[in-house]
């Protein structure tokens, strides 16, 4: 595909040329893209974009995980008058928190990410979050995901990493830019060219006959060649990501320094986002969702459906760590963010629950991370410093998405990606 | 069977004397290619603003083979030969009316098909000692998804059918929370089905009083004493108004009203029955988008669910759902006003919604191009099987299909329901592709595609068209049979290995794909 291509707008994306390049080159391609070995054979040309950067890695924690209970602000004493049974109690207390800084501590299922913490990759940046007054998941994770308020909703109609990838070229060659590992393309790589929603990587294969496979490919080619968006660049996203995770062999994939991935949906996503980033074929942004987080009754902090849920975000972050963290320094490529729609309420409700609430804490991770610190401008939980009855906005998570763009990403067009917003830097990464 | 044959062939002919009519392509590109862009395009704000800011649209030419294939098309799970020849007979008014009345409607099939799924006619406090209790978590719930795909492709009640999913989505539970579990099943029942073509009203307040709503949204731990808001919250935003139509007060003082809203517990013969707990009642006053409510216990809720479902923000919202599901990604402003007044009028009755969505001075408001949708997979399957009807032993087996392309039958985790949207559906083929190659070469344990008896004499040269005949009744698009029946003149022999692969090939083309 043309590079200069990807420096046009959205319609462009999706333009003739690329369907050109499907019924030239990824059909021919095929062959030459069949190689047995966990890494790939083939060798890609770098692409015209500015290099090297980071692969980009977003974990979106949907249904509102509470970045209290998970990076438990237990040095401010009014969050034990606002969560009597459901606050994180001080380290030293039996299912205490795991000191941090002498105010902020892990929950115990979080136990898995002080090593990171420590070792200075991984930071939190807590009171973060888009400021909208809306407390609604499919808002907030819309709004989260366009990388604007509901008040500038007529000013984008796709997602900031989309937005991000329209105005870079391509790192790599630009077949397959951005993925979700999911069964639906997550909003946020909406707009953006050469994004393919992946399910499984390790079997994104035509069924059927092998003999025949490469003609019946041909055939859909065809099919959908003059179809219009969205199906006719998804389909050519679909025949490149074929071929590139075709060239990966997942099963023999042995993750770095031991790393064992939970054997979970949301593990085994991320053992393959770190397979298919050290196989550096040019992906440059990677999507991977866990859901679950809507805990309006019995939360679970300690033992309990947050607990497992922590234990599972926590273990897969970890392995996916010590995984990239190999002799390549991997990790010194990668950014990995994990944010959510929005935290829950300051004070617990009477189901031993949390309902909906505004600021929260964000994860990142990386070399380039300034790790082993809780970013923030803590707002207090005293009553009359809340929100509507919530932790208070006092970082807009856009400034530790911005940072993040301009200095691992290569990013010179924040104005398109966040339009309206004016970064202030926040000292995340280094 | 030998009617169907028939049936094709007369078709087939009418296809071949109209074929700039009968071309799903050139239908595509009869409107404007901006339209079919549109058409395409995700509903996002800035659009909804854009067409809210346009001219009025129309009025567009529709031949009355195109508002029939239309009909057919949008009140079935597919196409296929019977369907079909009944719209054709019965004229577009009359099959319309014939598929409201649903209950006139003989099922013959399908009530034959139900007892293999015993549990879809029990309580839920037998469903819970039968099945639960004995640590059997599969089979209930298996039994009920098996038969909404089992009604959605044999049921004579299509548009019922259609109508009943829309619903299912918009009142999503997630069938693996919990009780929701063995509790969705009475809902399926009770609830959805029961008023699936009655009114809003009645729909609304029966799935608020419903077991498996009450514990998805949690209403039934909302209590005087420690409010759980969720369920408020999301009857406004997801059930009736939309976002924008209430205030965070609102939904403090609307979970206040339905305080002590439960259901009986699993160790009560009558588990899952709605009952008001007064003692757990707020009994203040309340205010709920400014009407102030007096206390009234049970009373209060069903005040406010019956004000919500006759607001107009929440006739606007369901009609823009309603059009969207039937009739068009980007339906005309004009069109979804128009239909939120006849939703408003009738006081929500449901079928009176449906002849207005459905009614030809509707259809001319559109371009027929910008009504392209794409099939979610479970329409997807149900309509590939009702193209060719092959032997189904073992339709639970659709359920793992329906998983492997992302739509695992009421399997939404978000109370919001599955998306109805061309981003969400055009955007991942690879599995709806390989569904087909599977569904055609038997690979699909109990469904036997008898590929030598479907294409009998016909020659390699004319696997495609032929194809295209069982397949849609010879509307596909010329581009798609042509790339099919270049696969075909590629490969050596005329086998039963090659019909299949024609068969999964067209039906994985966009004619196939899109309706």
């Amino acid at each position: 595909m043309n590079h200069e291509n990807c420096e046009h707008t959205n319609a462009d994306q999706h333009g003739l040329d690329r369907r050109q390049f499907l019924g030239r080159s990824v059909i021919g391609a095929t062959a030459a893209l069949t190689a047995p070995a966990w890494l790939p054979r083939v060798s890609f040309a770098a692409g015209a974009g500015p290099s090297p950067r980071d692969t980009l890695v977003v974990i979106f924690l949907r249904g509102g995980a509470d970045g209290m209970t998970f990076c438990a602000p237990y040095g401010d004493g009014e969050l034990y008058n606002r969560r009597p049974t459901l606050a994180i109690r001080p380290p030293g207390q039996a299912n205490g928190a795991i000191n941090l800084d002498g105010f902020f501590g892990l929950a115990p299922a979080m136990a898995p990410l002080l090593t990171p913490y420590q070792a200075g990759n991984l930071a939190f940046v807590h009171a973060s979050g888009l400021s909208d007054p809306s407390r609604s998941h499919f808002d907030m994770q819309k709004w989260m995901e366009f990388g604007v308020p509901g008040a500038q909703a007529t000013t984008v109609s796709n997602g900031w990493l989309g937005r991000y990838l329209q105005t870079i070229a391509p790192s790599g060659p630009g077949l397959l830019r951005g993925i979700g590992i999911a069964s639906i393309l997550p909003r946020g790589l909406s707009g953006g060219p050469a994004v393919q929603a992946v399910p499984n990587p390790a079997a994104f294969v035509i069924s059927g006959s092998t003999s025949t496979a490469a003609a019946r490919r041909a055939a859909i080619a065809a099919a959908y060649a003059q179809e219009p968006d969205p199906m006719s660049s998804a389909a050519a996203n679909t025949f490149a990501a074929m071929d590139l995770m075709a060239s990966i062999n997942f099963t023999t994939y042995v993750p770095a320094n031991g790393a064992v991935y939970p054997a979970t949906t949301f593990g085994t996503a991320l053992r393959n986002a770190a397979a298919i980033i050290k196989a550096q074929i040019g992906v440059e942004v990677i999507e991977v969702d866990l859901g679950g987080w809507d805990l309006h009754n019995q939360l679970g902090p300690t033992t309990g459906a947050m607990a497992t849920l922590m234990g599972e975000l926590a273990g897969a972050m970890r392995a996916f760590h010590d995984d990239l963290n190999d002799v390549n320094q991997t990790l010194n490529r990668v950014t990995t963010v994990a944010l959510s729609e929005f935290g829950r309420r300051a004070s617990e409700n009477g189901s031993f629950g949390i309902d909906h609430g505004h600021g929260n804490a964000m994860i990142v991770m990386g070399g380039h991370v300034n790790g082993g610190q809780v970013i923030r401008v803590w707002p207090g939980l005293a009553l009359p410093n809340l929100d509507n009855g919530d932790l208070a906005i006092t970082i807009d998570y856009r400034d530790i998405l911005s940072e993040i763009l301009v200095d691992r990403m290569a990013c010179t067009s924040l104005p398109a990606v966040f339009p309206g917003w004016t970064m202030t830097n926040r000292g995340i990464t280094n | 069977m030998a009617s169907e044959r028939d049936l094709t062939v007369s078709a087939e002919s009418s296809a071949t004397s109209a074929p700039a009519d009968a071309s799903r392509r050139s239908f595509l590109t009869a409107g404007a290619s901006a339209a079919i862009l549109a058409g395409f395009a995700t509903r996002t704000h800035a659009q909804t603003q854009a067409s809210l800011a346009g001219p009025p649209p129309g009025p567009w030419s529709w031949t009355s083979e195109q508002e029939l294939r239309f009909l057919v098309a949008r009140v079935t799970n597919g196409w296929n030969p019977a369907t079909y020849a009944r719209a054709v007979q019965l004229g577009y008014d009359a099959f319309l009316e014939e598929q409201l009345d649903h209950t006139a409607l003989a099922d013959p099939e399908v009530t034959a098909m139900l007892p293999a799924y015993p549990s879809l006619s029990l309580s839920s406090k037998q469903i819970y000692d039968q099945y639960v209790v004995p640590n059997d978590t599969n089979t209930a719930i298996n039994q009920l998804k098996t038969a909404t795909i089992v009604r959605a492709i044999y049921s004579k009640r299509q548009l019922f059918e259609r109508m009943v999913e829309f619903w299912g989505d918009h009142f999503s539970v997630d069938h693996n929370d919990g009780q929701v579990q063995w509790l969705k099943t009475v809902e399926d029942r009770d609830v959805i089905r029961a008023n699936a073509f009655g009114t809003f009203t009645n729909l609304l307040i029966a799935d608020a009083k419903s077991a498996a709503m009450l514990y998805y949204l949690d209403n039934y731990r909302n209590f005087s004493t420690a409010p759980n808001e969720n369920y408020s919250r999301e009857v406004m935003e997801l059930h009736t108004l939309d976002v924008g139509h209430y205030s965070e007060m609102d939904v403090a003082e609307l979970a206040r009203c339905l305080t002590g809203w439960q259901y009986r517990g699993t160790s009560l013969a009558n588990h899952g029955e709605f009952f008001f707990n007064a003692a757990q009642h707020d009994n203040g006053q309340k205010v709920v988008r400014g009407v102030v409510i007096q206390p009234g216990g049970l009373a209060e809720g069903e005040l406010v669910l019956t004000q919500l479902a006759h607001d107009i923000a929440t006739a606007r919202f369901l009609a823009r759902k309603l059009c969207n599901w039937f009739l068009s990604y980007n339906t005309p402003q004009v069109v979804i006003d128009s239909v939120a007044g006849v939703f408003r009028a009738s006081g929500g009755d449901i079928k009176s919604v449906l002849r207005k969505i459905f009614a030809r001075e509707t259809l001319h408001m559109m371009s027929p191009a910008s009504t392209v949708k794409i099939k979610r997979p479970f329409h997807l399957v149900a309509s590939t099987v009702r193209s060719i009807l092959p032997e189904v032993s073992a339709p639970v087996r659709f359920i793992t299909e329906l998983a492997t392309m992302g739509h695992t039958t009421f399997g939404w985790s978000s109370p919001n329901g599955y998306p109805d949207t061309a981003q969400a559906w055009g955007t991942v083929l690879l599995d709806r592709w390989n569904f087909m190659s599977r569904f055609f070469s038997n690979s699909i344990v109990g469904v036997n595609v008898n590929a030598a008896k479907l294409f009998g004499p016909v020659t390699k040269g004319s696997l495609a068209s032929h194809a295209n005949r069982l397949l849609t009744g010879g509307f596909m698009a010329p581009e798609d049979v042509a790339a099919v029946q270049a696969y075909a003149d590629g490969q050596p022999t005329l086998n039963d290995t090659l019909r299949r692969e024609v068969l999964a090939l067209a039906a994985s083309t966009p004619s196939f794909q899109t309706y």
